[in-house]
Parts: C-alpha cells; structure tokens; sequence
C-alpha cells in the first residue's frame, strides 16, 4: 500500500514537471516574442477584440500555473486550472478546424510547427494527464489527511 | 529541497529551451519579404506591380504594428523576378492603415 502511494506521488511529481516544462516553454516563448503573438491572435476571427489582452493573459496565466504545480501544496489546484486551460486552448482549436478555413497559429515556440490536427491531439493527451493529475494529487491530499486523522486517534 | 528538484529542472529546461527557440525563429525560414502597397484603388491589391520592396524587405518598417485598420499597407510574401515584386499567393503576413 505504502509503495502503491509512494508511486502515485512520484507519477504526481512528473506530470507537475512535464506541465511545468509545457506551460513555462510556451509562456516564455510568447512573452519573447509578445509582438508577433499579439499579430498572430489578431488573424483569428474570434480573438481579435481581446487580442491585446490575451496576448498578455495567456503566458501570464501560464506561468501562474507552473508556480501552483511547483509547490506541493498547491499542486492539486494547479492541476486544475491546467486542465481547464489545456481544455480551452482544445475546445479553441477544434472550433477552428470545423469552422475556420483560415488557421493562424498562435502558439508558443516550437509547438507552432505543429499542423492543427496534432495539435488538437497534443492538447487532447494533456488534458487528460491534467485530468488524472488532478485525480491523483486530490487522493494524496485525502490520503495524507486520513492517515494524519488516524494517527490521532487515542489507542 | 529534493522534492522540488524535478520542478527546477523542469523550469531550467523550459527556459534554455524558449531562448534557443526564439533565436531561431527570428530568421525567417523559406525567404518571404516585405512589400508596401502602392495602390490607391481596391483593383491594385491583385496586382504585382503595385508593390515596392520594403528596404532589405526583413521587416516592415512603415506599417509596423497595424494589423486591423481597413487599407491594406504591407504585406510579406516570397519575392519573385528583379526588382522584386511579391508572389500574391504566397502571402503569410500583412499589415494594415487607417487610409487607402
């Protein structure tokens, strides 16, 4: 049992690091380049009035999120809100493939050599391990209250 | 401080990774070039010849930032012939004004 949640928490630790990896790449990138991504959001029909906006809230969002999932204690709801963003940027690009003939690209570093078909399966697969990361960092969570709860208990 | 390690390598990867990245992507990779829009009439945007190299054609330098007034400005496309006029179907870029 101590070794099944010893391995949950090492599963934990890399799926924080890969969004990690994912979220501060991509931010940098657009924040680098802050110019040409507010240009290349303009393109999109249905981002050009907050392009402004968003050319800034996107990276900075990103970056929020890679500091929840660095700390242990935050990991749970950095999870969360990766998947919730992972899931905006594939209901975002999915919209574009079935309705838009024009696709701007307007993603972070090398990700934009991707076509928008495996981008939309690149962003369905981080979904889901935001998902189960999500999953698995709130049974940590209720697991160490438990195990802490019990230790309690007078014998 | 160990159970952060693989955050922090994660972090330093991601920085290393967006510098390298950025640099190389200042290089414009198949050649394209920017051209100003000489036309005055909305007929002129087909045509070639209405078209001028903007200097070295790296970057535009008279409608830098303007990408959602009406006119047509500049526009970045591959460069065929001498003196170089753009190939219109190969438009990746463009650049507007607030006047024709």
């Amino acid at each position: 049992m101590r070794k099944f949640f010893g391995n949950r928490t090492s599963i934990v630790s890399i799926l924080a690091s890969l969004f990690i990896f994912l979220f501060a790449y991509t931010a940098l990138s657009k924040l680098l380049s802050i110019e040409s991504f507010k240009i290349q959001l303009s393109k999109s029909e249905i981002l050009r009035t907050g392009a402004n906006f968003l050319s800034w809230a996107v990276p900075v969002s990103e970056l929020g999120i890679c500091i929840l999932l660095f700390f242990h204690s935050s990991r749970e709801f950095g999870f969360l809100l990766a998947t919730v963003l992972m899931g905006l940027f594939t209901i975002y690009i999915a919209y574009m493939l079935l309705f838009v003939t024009h696709l701007p690209c307007s993603c972070g570093g090398v990700i934009q050599q991707m076509s928008w078909p495996q981008h939309l399966v690149f962003n369905i697969t981080f979904s889901i391990l935001g998902f189960l990361g999500w999953r698995m960092s709130k049974k940590i969570t209720q697991d160490f209250i438990a195990i802490n709860r019990q230790s309690r208990t007078p014998v | 401080m160990k159970k952060y390690l693989l955050g922090i390598v994660a972090m330093v990867l991601a920085i290393g990774f967006s510098a390298f990245t950025d640099q190389k992507s200042k290089a414009p990779a198949s050649g394209e070039k920017w051209f100003v829009f000489n036309g005055v009439d909305p007929a002129d945007l087909g045509d070639a010849t209405k078209y001028s190299l903007d200097g070295t054609g790296s970057s535009p330098s008279v409608c830098p930032t303007d990408v959602s007034s009406s006119y047509r400005c500049q526009i970045e496309a591959m460069p065929v012939g001498s003196p170089a006029l753009p190939d219109l179907n190969t438009i990746i870029d463009e650049r507007k004004r607030t006047t024709p």
